[in-house]
């Protein structure tokens, strides 16, 4: 019998994907394991007959989301079975997997009935701590700090929660990478590298961490919710019951998809669950604050 | 009425006034709102930009997510009622390409104050000196929010404060109504209730007044000492600062005045903060 080519097939937040070229970034799957989900070139229509919601570059529908942004590509993902890809003449390979795994990838995770959250995930004694924050709440630059205190890491940016068949919610691992400012790769402090930019027009580089990467799903212990603040001191509150509800939704990755996605209800289901079994602990960051501090607060706040 | 009516200025010329006014305008409550919880958000909000976008421009440079502001507008532009904050300048001072869709923008309400002041009140917010703050105001390169890494607002190119103010009181096709600052202090009914008339907002007299007196300098500073303003920089002491006109010829040097007028001049003088013989107002 002939074999089959060889292809490209990677692990992240739990599934199984494969890719018509490599992915560098992404942990190799065991050889074996069923495919989940399959990125790949394909025409995409430029307007979607049936939208619900559209944004500026995203339009939504049930089922299938297409996003795009000018010179880089149109993506369309399809029942949370695929990612099709359209590139624009002269994009390179490196901005179409970066913007794949952005927001193709959060309506992918979506369709599939997961949760991700716009976090970062390290792994702690008592099991995955997880910072949560909008972009710029300095989730990143707290997950890379205790990663150089020697703590393994789940996931950057994007953390996915999954419930286990006992109603527990888990944090899968996602892909071994920071993306950091560098004020924060300064401030971290020296690295035997320079880190690469993420993109040669961006500041913003690219931090591998194969090296304390946390390659298996753990049990959610604790969500710290970041929030940048103009004040001096870091503030911290414990927040209860329904008051949870509130920031977890706001920072489910890609939660503007939902509605047009006609998955917004489902998704609030399982945020109430979430909120229902997690500690959630909010952190005011001053702006300017120095990261030391704040990584010693936040390891107190969450018992390290 | 859809299209969002953008509440415009330099930075420190009365817009977060107005704002806390237009939140107690239309909350309508017995008690002063919060000032950690104003309505109309500056539109430069990272969040707010991402959302309706569906990217993060934190992956996007600068020129490209400047290109993406007026689509973005469009998707904010649905609602009804819509305000947002903007200390962006309406074009862009270097490259001169539109930061506002006009087909998004219902109107637009400026808010200017006499750039001597201005300077005083800038140069304490930044927490720079007075020429510093000098020097921002007369460089046509000028942003805010644009160093220090991921910030939570989108860098803002302002220009220097006589192409922010043409950028906006000049634009063709943009129904704008201008309010001095000068004019809110010395005529506060008058004033607000002729803005509220403008963008279509309620403008009963009680109801106005009620609103005022909650927004009052001596509230929102009552307010500011008792538990911080969330919008302050750690180099504002005190946002809510002095709250009035002419402070200026307490600080400015007679240097540091002619450094202003001679950059502004032309714009101060058609304001009404140079008088004809050239001397300061």
């Amino acid at each position: 019998m002939p074999s089959d080519p060889p292809s490209n097939r990677y692990t992240v937040y739990g599934l199984t994907v494969e890719t018509w070229i490599p992915f560098p970034e992404l942990q190799p799957a065991l050889p074996g394991a069923a495919v989940d989900a399959v990125f790949r070139l394909g025409e995409v229509p430029a307007e979607l007959a049936d939208c619900r919601h559209r944004g500026a570059r995203f339009q939504a529908a049930p089922g299938r989301l297409l996003a795009w942004l000018d010179k880089i590509a149109r993506y369309l993902a399809v029942d949370g079975r695929e990612i099709i890809v359209q590139p624009e003449a002269g994009a390179t390979e490196s901005d179409l997997r970066l913007f794949l795994l952005c927001s193709p990838m959060g309506a992918l995770l979506l369709q599939r009935g997961l949760l991700p959250l716009h976090a970062s995930a390290v792994a702690t004694p008592r099991g995955a701590a997880v910072f949560m924050g909008a972009s710029g709440a300095g989730k990143s630059t707290l997950a890379a700090s205790f990663h150089r205190r020697g703590f393994r890491v789940l996931a950057d940016d994007i953390s996915v929660v999954r419930f286990a068949p006992d109603g527990a919610p888990w944090v899968m691992p996602g892909l071994p990478q920071f993306k950091l400012w560098p004020d924060a790769v300064a401030r971290l402090g020296s690295t035997a590298d320079e880190p690469a930019r993420l993109r040669p027009q961006v500041e913003k580089r690219a931090v591998p961490f194969w090296d304390r990467f946390h390659p298996e799903p753990l049990p959610l212990d604790h969500i710290v919710f970041l929030r940048p603040s103009r004040k001096s001191e870091i503030e911290v509150d414990r927040l209860s019951g329904i008051d949870r509800v509130p920031p977890l939704l706001r920072n489910t990755y890609r939660a503007q998809f939902l509605p047009g996605l006609g998955i917004a209800a489902s998704c609030f289901e399982s945020v109430s669950r979430l909120a229902k079994s997690v500690k959630v602990t909010r952190v005011s960051r001053p702006l300017d604050g120095e990261q030391d501090s704040m990584a010693d607060r936040v390891a107190a706040e969450i018992g390290l | 009425m859809s299209g969002i009516v953008w509440l415009a200025s330099f930075p420190k010329s009365g817009n977060t006034w107005f704002r806390a006014f237009l939140t107690n305008l239309i909350a309508n409550k017995r008690d002063p709102a919060d000032i950690n919880a104003l309505n109309f958000v500056n539109f430069s909000s990272r969040q707010h930009f991402d959302e309706a976008l569906g990217w993060e421009t934190s992956d996007l440079p600068l020129e490209a997510v400047n290109r993406l502001r007026p689509h973005v507008q469009e998707v904010l532009a649905r609602g009804e009622n819509v305000f947002y904050k903007a200390h962006e300048a309406f074009t862009h001072p270097v490259s001169g390409e539109p930061m506002f869709s006009l087909g998004a923008t219902r109107a637009a309400l400026y808010f200017i104050r006499n750039p001597l002041d201005v300077a005083v009140s800038f140069s304490a917010h930044i927490g720079k000196d007075v020429d510093e703050a000098i020097k921002q105001m007369n460089n046509r390169k000028a942003h805010l929010a644009a160093s220090g890494g991921l910030r939570p607002q989108l860098a803002q190119p302002l220009g220097d404060w006589s192409w922010h103010v043409r950028s906006w009181v000049d634009a063709p096709g943009l129904r704008v109504h201008v309010i001095r600052y000068e004019d809110m202090l010395a005529r506060t009914q008058e004033v607000f209730t002729a803005a509220c008339r403008f963008a279509g907002l309620p403008d009963e007299t009680e109801r106005v007044a009620l609103a005022l007196e909650h927004s009052s300098f001596e509230q929102l500073q009552k307010q500011e000492k008792a538990k911080g303003f969330d919008e302050a920089n750690r180099s504002d002491k005190l946002f809510f600062r002095s709250g009035r006109a002419g402070s200026w010829r307490e600080v400015l040097s007679p240097g540091q005045v002619a450094r202003i007028v001679d950059c502004h001049g032309e714009v101060m003088r058609r304001f009404g903060y140079l008088g004809p013989d050239g001397s300061c107002l």
